[in-house]
């Protein structure tokens, strides 16, 4: 085993590590800390998906030597280095983004803690990214529960408390359910790591009313994590969360938190029940039917919106909407349809929310009619959003046209009643991002401008943009290499 | 403040003299049978000789150990050169056990303990349970129990007697550690002594049950924390704590915003 092996251990104890360090710093000094411990996981999660790329073999990771029914394992493949690069890279472009909102909006005695809370946000999506034991999952998604409420109360006024207060409410109703469904599993196989558990529910003889009961674990696993990730119907809270929290935190928390609990749920569906045991129960529909019920009902409510980050909240619940839509289908190409979506909607939203911030710090308003000739002003961030915009909509050449792409192929592939239902949703979804996204870009880049309140332009957020801007275009023109990656990746899943 | 010191040093020196010496090493016993095996009814008759004293005095305790579970017969203090002497009659199964100390505390060191005699009558000895009805049965049981303990015998010969071979069988537990959370005879499987000894995982506790309890707590109690702690801000942010006052007023903001009056 080589050295690099040890990279998804180092890079969570370095988190921690980082994050216990920033405790005392005051704000200069927690922001290179947070900055050199992101980067460094960077380093380590790009290390370690090239070892992977040059024929490294996926493992196991047992922490300290104790072995399978005891002790705690984290399991590595192609496919979680690559995530945890896109964690790592999509969080640090946002600190670097929003860095200036940070400032405005956060007094500089309470940054570091701030930084605590980024450092432990992250941390947790990669042990929810690299753990094969679900208590372990169950620990770090409590943790990151609570991080990410502390990002969204970072912005300390009235209407953020609020809003973190449904947050953590709906957040912990869903680790709850999570639990119940760790305990039952537990109760029914003994084991909490994820390959005993497949091989124990595997021994189980056909007819076993133990069948029964880990359908309903499983139906409380995919319950608790949507609710968590904001499939709607139980999305309600996610549009003033993430639409009153400051730039960074909503670019961190629409781009990369809802997925890492949806990476969860696939970690589970792969490895703890089976892909075929999901397909012949009835969850796999209900969680189709959704999705595609979030897909339009996500763009209805963002085509009605006016404040232009509750819009872009808005259009995140119909984007989770694809995921969940695709892990529905239950076949191979329907999970890649979603790791895609996961990895391009996290690049493209966190791009949309650092630009729309710089649109409202600019005009001074929220609502977007109130943005016209922004553009003249802010050139970047208005190429940026609109190319998000684009991405969005699924154009070729950007992003969002992997997801289309890959989305539609599987759709074909269903049987039965899902096919329509599927193809229709993605239409239908299609078409009213389009409405909502278009009309904001037209504002933007309109003539008639009003006069721009600031400026931003600090090299960092101009940095963070660009780089947004062109791995856009780097994902909208390697959909084949994704794709293969994607499949290969979870060939060993 | 130099004398002091050797004074203290001198004092410590001595008393870890004094721990050296064992005790039962300076006292003698005779018994009136050679053996010290007596019949019921018999008169038995001790004498305990203090040859050299580390202490000032030895306290002997003479425990009778027969039908009740112990009985402090006499407590005696004695100097170097005086001698104890012990003597009565027994219709029960008794033996004596003498516990010593030095006097100035009446704790009994387990090494300070000696046996000096015991009464035998095989016909009223009671070995403190019933007999089982089948012992075939019974043994088969304690021998599977036995079975389940990672257990290691040793053998240790003693050639002392020139008749006899005395040979002395220590078992000892080697599987689980003595940490033995609540359920009898379990262990915890963390660290077993010897990894190669776990070989039935039914033996061991299970640890998990426990683990998930505790951070069932911990989650509770620091989400406890940040609901009141985000509590406290907002009735800091809207003076009160009614829900449907903060809901009605957030509204209100709302509309106001709608309206076109942009708070800055």
């Amino acid at each position: 085993m080589s050295f690099v092996c040890n990279a998804p251990a180092l890079s969570i104890l370095l988190l921690i590590l980082a994050g216990v360090i920033c405790m005392p710093l005051k704000e200069r000094a927690a922001q290179a800390v947070c900055s050199f411990a992101i980067l460094a996981c960077l380093t380590l999660s790009a290390w370690l998906f090239i070892y992977f790329a040059r024929g490294g073999e996926a493992f196991t990771y047992q922490m300290g030597h104790y072995g399978a029914p005891f002790g705690n394992e984290l399991r590595a493949g192609i496919l979680e280095a690559g995530l945890a690069f896109v964690f790592c890279l999509v969080c640090i472009l946002s600190l670097m983004g929003g860095r200036k909102h940070l400032q405005d909006d956060i007094p500089s005695s309470k940054m570091n803690l701030y930084y605590i809370s980024i450092i432990f946000l992250l941390c947790s999506m990669l042990a929810l990214d690299y753990t094969n034991d679900l208590f372990t999952a169950y620990v770090f998604i409590e943790i990151n529960t609570l991080t990410a409420c502390a990002v969204v109360a970072a912005k300390d006024n009235g209407y953020t408390h609020a809003a973190t207060m449904s947050y953590l409410i709906m957040s912990l109703v869903g680790s709850g359910l999570f639990l119940i469904g760790v305990c039952i599993i537990y109760g029914i196989t003994g084991h909490l790591l994820m390959e005993p558990i497949h091989q124990v529910l595997m021994a189980l003889p056909a007819g076993s009313p133990y069948i029964t009961a880990c359908y309903g674990a499983v139906a409380l696993f995919a319950a608790g994590l949507s609710l968590k990730s904001a499939l709607w119907p139980f999305s309600y809270w996610l549009p003033a969360a993430h639409g009153s929290a400051s730039g960074t935190s909503s670019a961190v928390l629409s781009g990369l938190v809802l997925k890492a609990y949806i990476l969860t749920l696939i970690k589970i569906a792969y490895r703890v029940i089976g892909l075929e045991m999901i397909k012949a129960s009835p969850i796999a529909d209900v969680i189709l039917v959704m999705g595609a019920c979030a897909m339009v009902v996500g763009s209805v409510y963002a085509m009605f919106e006016k404040d232009i980050k509750i819009m872009l909240a808005y259009s995140s619940v119909g984007q989770i909407g694809y995921i969940f839509c695709a892990i529905g289908m239950g076949s191979k190409a329907g999970m890649v349809a979603a790791i895609i979506q996961i990895i391009v909607h996290a690049f493209t939203k966190s791009m949309l929310f650092l630009s729309a911030s710089n649109f409202i710090e600019g005009s001074g308003k929220r609502d977007y009619r109130d943005m016209h000739g922004l553009a003249a002003a802010d050139p970047l961030s208005a190429v940026a959003y609109g190319v998000g915009a684009l991405s969005m909509i699924g154009i070729p050449l950007f992003a969002g046209f992997a997801t289309k792409y890959s989305l539609v192929g599987a759709a074909i592939g269903l049987t039965g009643w899902r096919q329509p239902v599927a193809v229709a949703a993605i239409i239908i979804s299609t078409v009213l991002t389009a409405v909502y996204y278009i009309r904001v870009v037209a504002v933007l880049f309109s003539i008639s401008g009003h006069p721009v309140k600031k400026h931003l332009d600090t090299m960092e957020g101009k940095i963070a943009l660009s780089v947004l801007i062109v791995s856009n275009f780097i994902i909208g023109l390697s959909i084949d290499g994704l794709t293969s990656v994607i499949e290969h990746g979870l060939q060993t899943f | 403040m130099i004398k002091k010191t050797f004074l203290a040093l001198g004092l410590l020196a001595i008393a870890l003299g004094l721990q050296a010496q064992s005790l039962s090493e300076s006292v003698s016993f005779r018994l009136n049978k050679e053996g010290g095996v007596y019949q019921e009814g018999e008169t038995v008759k001790i004498w305990a000789d203090v040859k050299s004293v580390p202490a000032d005095e030895i306290t002997f305790a003479m425990f009778e150990y027969g039908d009740k579970p112990e009985k402090l017969s006499k407590t005696v203090k004695l100097k170097a050169g005086e001698n104890l002497v012990f003597e009565g009659k027994y219709d029960q199964p008794t033996h004596f056990v003498c516990k010593l100390s030095n006097g100035k505390d009446n704790s009994y060191n387990p090494k300070e303990i000696v046996k000096v005699g015991f009464i035998v009558s095989p016909e009223s000895f009671s070995p403190g349970f019933t007999a089982p009805v089948d012992l075939d049965e019974f043994w088969a049981k304690e021998i599977a129990g036995m079975r389940k303990m990672p257990i290691e015998s040793k053998v240790i010969t003693d050639k002392s007697d020139s008749k006899y071979t005395i040979q002395d069988v220590e078992v000892n537990c080697v599987g689980p550690s003595p940490l033995k959370g609540y359920i009898a005879g379990r262990g915890t499987p963390i660290v077993p002594a010897d990894p190669s000894a776990v070989i039935d995982t039914s033996l061991y506790i299970n640890p998990i049950p426990t683990g998930l309890v505790l951070t069932g707590i911990v989650v509770s109690v620091s989400v406890t924390a940040f609901f009141l702690s985000l509590t406290v801000r907002l009735y800091e942010d809207y003076n009160t704590v009614r829900i449907d006052e903060i809901l009605i007023k957030i509204h209100a903001k709302e509309e106001k915003k709608a309206k076109g009056v942009h708070e800055e």
